[in-house]
């Protein structure tokens, strides 16, 4: 199963390290391959440093994409985390 | 900014004295204020700055690799310190492995894009294990200064 999905960065300080941490906490929850692709790169959400390394700056339209058995599941669940749980003022 | 500008050789420690992490940032900081790059002034905020974000979650994120950060007030743009430790410091990483390779950033506030950007040059450059050993490797403050220059071109290929 293939699962896709574009959702904002509210995030006010951007993709730093730990936004990045609960993204990779959420989708180590799923058996699913999980990729967050933005300006033709593409990351693992289940590798730190990859999404890092995206450099997804405050607005990024990130590209959300799963493939697995719950890859709807975590395609919803990283969708949610991404619009309504990471602290938009969490600066640090 | 280029990353030589980030982690010019004034900005580099070739063998971290310290072993405890709150010790490893102390001496970073301390070499920042040295090489001018850090006003004094500041030194302490940053410290508990950077030990504050460390309380919420560690960024020891294994490899032997830490990137300590904060953004403080009074800063300008993103400044960059570099230290090996060749014996390790105990910085709780997520591998629970000591730490060989710290970056460590102090950004204004106001430096979102360039944060993010210095925090992304970082990670696509760890990401390469062969940068990595070559860090670890180095003989000498010479040998890693020009290893951090050249990571400007591993950046562009």
């Amino acid at each position: 199963m293939r699962a896709k999905r574009t959702v904002p960065l509210l995030h006010r300080t951007g993709l730093h390290l730990r936004p990045a941490k609960r993204i990779w906490d959420t989708a180590n929850q799923f058996q699913s391959e999980i990729w967050i692709a933005w300006k033709g790169r593409r990351a693992n959400a289940k590798s730190l440093l990859e999404m890092v390394a995206l450099g997804a700056l405050p607005g990024a339209e990130l590209q959300l994409e799963a493939e697995g058995a719950d890859a709807a599941d975590a395609v919803q669940a990283l969708a949610d985390l991404i619009l309504k749980s990471i602290n938009l003022n969490e600066d640090l | 900014m280029k990353f030589s500008e980030l982690f010019p050789k004034a900005h580099v420690i070739a063998d971290l004295t310290a072993a405890a992490k709150d010790d490893a940032i102390r001496e970073m900081i301390k070499h920042l204020c040295a090489a001018g790059a850090l006003p004094k002034v500041h030194a302490a905020g940053v410290e508990k700055t950077i030990l504050r974000r460390e309380e919420l979650g560690t960024t020891g994120i294994g490899k032997g690799i830490a990137i300590p950060h904060a953004k403080f007030p009074g800063l300008t743009g993103v400044c960059g310190v570099f230290a090996r430790s060749v014996k390790g410091v105990e910085f709780n990483a997520l591998d629970g492995q000591p730490v060989h390779l710290i970056f460590m950033l102090a950004s204004s506030p106001d430096a979102v894009e360039a944060h993010i950007e210095a925090l992304r040059k970082i990670t696509t450059l760890i990401k390469d294990n062969d940068f990595c050993a070559f860090l670890r490797r180095a003989k000498n403050l010479a040998e890693l200064a020009d290893l951090l220059r050249e990571a400007d071109d591993r950046l562009r290929g």
